[in-house]
């Protein structure tokens, strides 16, 4: 993949959903994420989102390496494909990824159970675009929502 | 009481059908369960169908005889003939002239015992030796097709009792005007002359001049309604024709068949198909027709001695004649040893013959009282009754000996009778649901498998993973190394289960494009199997096989 196809990542991803988190753990950082999305109209049930990621980690660890952390799970509840993103103030060691880093950078996907193709690709246009070392930096450096939204959608 | 005409046509096909079904509980041929609910509501028992009601019948008649000889006549291929015609011709021979001569000499001797009159006993001898050479196609044909029989004996069946009803035709005016002869009527030349020429010649002219024409009609691409339509219309013509110039309407259908499938073989096949499916009513309706006209009336002590001699007589004739034309013209040990067993049957030929023969032979009177023409009307009416029930039952008998009951079906068939248990790979290759993408890429290299249940450690399966589901995954190898079976597999839907029938099946998966789904057990929500289009072609193609035997 050359190109990061951004029109995916766009019709997931609004600008509401980026936040900056003060987490201490894996679990309190994402208990957090998931509850700045309360008001989002397209998760639907909230709980049962927080039960199907918390389901899918038990399974494996979504740290993808990197310092990247990316929770997901399809759910019929969910409305539309929904992404949200959250950089942590500190690298947090208990997250359990693939390299063994700990994660800073969170992208929580979540899907219908009839997105797959949606999904999927969705979660490997986010695995190209962390390859990116400038990019990751520019988000870790991100002191804004804002900013880390406009360092996400930058091109290369 | 009267009832309608439609009436009368649903009594009939609805009682056939009760009939047929009750007879098949008792394993005997359907065609039994037809006649005998004929006699039930016909002449001899309610009279539902009585002699007000059968006149109006008679044309209905005709057609089915028509759509019967037609599709008999379907089934003689050429090359049949090119391979077995000699010997299908030497049986033929042998068992109409075997019949002719038994039954002929029987019967004559027996009628000079009675009555004394040489000369029409040897009248009556010769026409009923003549009428005895005729097998019923219909019953025969009949009971070949509701077994499925496939094979070298049904070949032959089918060939033999095809030809020996010309057979019949010119023993029959050769007999009647020896009789005609015999009893002082003169050598009526013409008569013979007209009779072969028109009945025998004229109807085979005729046939092979329609079916040639079907054949340039079918060729010219019409759709398989539209060809059942111009079928349908061409036999109605054709009996009405025969009807009218006093021709066979079964040789005359029979050879029109027989000519279009061997002009046109591959658009007549699912012509002659459609026919079959659309001619059983007329069948049933036929055969009900035969019993309801029979007529089991108070007779003289010795004609049913007759009766006797002549069922005994035709049987060892057919039998013994058929295994001396066999073996003379060397035909293979099972039609020795067989074929004669399924020729018993007499139908509709022999008794139209016993009717001409009343107006031929009215004149000859073989006691006080009793002409010839009325002897050879009861008997052939009272030995048709029997060899109906002994025929189709010892064609039954024939080809069971011989292995070919069950032969003659094809995938739709099996497909028909087979549900997606019976061709589901069982124990097929699973994947749990946190097995990495990168495994699942070397899971499924390694195994001929399309489709692949993901499985939860409860061993419950929850979606399926196919090479099409991961197509988008081919190339981005970074996410080979952190996703899972779960995050990639697409939900089961369960649209297919074990007790599916495999027909709906297979109908539903060519419209989801698939070419595998799962199929899951309804209570544990395991893997049963996985089901496909490839592998259930491949299972039926072998069942096929195996049905269809060697041979």
């Amino acid at each position: 993949m050359s190109n990061p196809d951004f029109s995916l990542l766009d019709s997931a991803l609004s600008p509401q959903r980026v936040f900056l988190t003060q987490a201490s753990s894996k679990e309190e950082l994402l208990q957090t994420v998931l509850d700045k999305l309360t008001d989002c109209e397209d998760v639907g049930d909230l709980e049962s989102l927080r039960a199907a990621i918390l389901a899918r980690e038990s399974l494996m660890s979504t740290g993808i390496g990197l310092g990247i952390g990316v929770p997901h799970a399809r759910i019929s509840s969910v409305q539309n494909m929904i992404l949200a993103v959250a950089v942590n103030h500190v690298p947090l060691e208990d997250y359990e990824s693939i390299d063994g880093k700990p994660v800073q950078i969170v992208f929580l996907v979540a899907g219908r159970p009839d997105q797959q193709s949606t999904y999927v690709q969705l979660l490997a246009v986010l695995s190209h675009l962390v390859k990116d070392e400038s990019r990751r930096t520019a988000l870790l450096e991100a002191d804004t929502p804002s900013a880390i939204y406009k360092a996400l959608r930058a091109t290369p | 009481m009267h009832f309608g005409i439609l009436l009368l046509l649903g009594i009939g096909v609805f009682g056939g059908i009760l009939g047929a079904w009750g007879f098949q509980k008792l394993r005997i041929p359907q065609v039994i369960g037809y006649i005998a609910i004929g006699l039930l509501i016909g002449q001899s028992g309610l009279n539902i169908i009585g002699d007000v009601e059968l006149p109006t019948l008679k044309p209905f008649n005709y057609l089915a005889l028509a759509v019967i000889g037609f599709l008999v006549g379907g089934e003689l291929e050429g090359k049949i003939f090119k391979q077995y015609g000699k010997q299908f011709t030497g049986i033929m021979l042998g068992e109409g002239l075997g019949a002719f001569f038994v039954v002929g000499v029987a019967s004559g001797t027996l009628l000079w015992l009675v009555t004394g009159n040489m000369i029409a006993a040897i009248a009556g001898g010769v026409v009923f030796g003549a009428i005895s050479s005729a097998t019923d196609p219909a019953s025969t044909v009949d009971v070949l097709w509701e077994y499925r029989s496939k094979g070298l004996l049904t070949t032959g069946l089918i060939s033999v009792v095809a030809l020996d009803d010309a057979l019949a035709l010119t023993l029959y005016a050769l007999g009647t005007s020896v009789a005609g002869i015999l009893v002082g009527g003169g050598v009526e030349i013409s008569e013979l002359i007209r009779t072969l020429g028109i009945e025998l010649f004229g109807s085979l002219a005729l046939g092979v001049g329609s079916g040639f024409g079907l054949s340039l009609l079918l060729t010219k691409g019409q759709g398989n309604d539209r060809s059942l339509t111009l079928l349908v219309g061409s036999l109605l013509l054709l009996a009405g024709i025969t009807l009218s110039l006093q021709m066979d309407v079964i040789l005359c259908a029979m050879s029109a068949g027989a000519t279009l499938v061997n002009c046109a073989p591959r658009r007549s096949k699912a012509v002659l198909h459609t026919l079959r499916a659309f001619s059983s009513p007329i069948y049933v309706m036929f055969f009900v027709l035969v019993g309801a006209r029979l007529q089991m009336t108070s007779q003289p002590a010795w004609l049913w001695g007759l009766v006797a001699v002549y069922v005994i007589g035709r049987t060892v004739g057919k039998y013994a004649g058929t295994w001396l034309g066999a073996k003379v013209s060397k035909s293979p040990k099972v039609l020795q040893q067989y074929l004669g067993m399924g020729l018993f049957a007499q139908g509709g030929v022999a008794v139209g013959l016993s009717m001409m023969a009343s107006q031929h032979l009215s004149e000859v009177m073989v006691v006080d009282g009793l002409d010839l023409g009325a002897v050879v009307v009861s008997t052939i009416t009272a030995t048709t009754l029997l060899v109906q029930i002994i025929g189709p039952a010892a064609v039954k008998a024939a080809i069971t000996k011989t292995g070919e009951i069950g032969r003659n079906v094809t995938e739709e068939d099996i497909i028909q009778e087979l549900k997606v248990a019976d061709v589901i790979d069982s124990n097929p290759v699973t994947l749990q649901e946190n097995t990495l993408l990168q495994e699942i890429f070397e899971t499924i290299a390694e195994h001929d498998q399309l489709a692949f249940p993901v499985v939860t450690q409860e061993g419950i399966c929850q979606g399926v993973i196919s090479l099409e589901s991961l197509k988008a995954l081919f190339v981005e190898q970074e996410v080979w190394g952190w996703m899972i079976a779960g995050d990639v597999m697409v939900p089961i839907t369960d649209v297919v289960e074990a007790d599916t029938p495999l027909a709906d099946a297979m109908v539903t998966l060519e419209q989801l494009e698939a070419e595998e789904t799962i199929v899951r057990d309804p209570d544990t929500l395991h893997p049963i199997g996985v089901f496909g289009i490839r592998s259930a072609k491949r299972q039926v193609s072998t069942r096929l096989v195996q049905k269809q035997g060697v041979g």
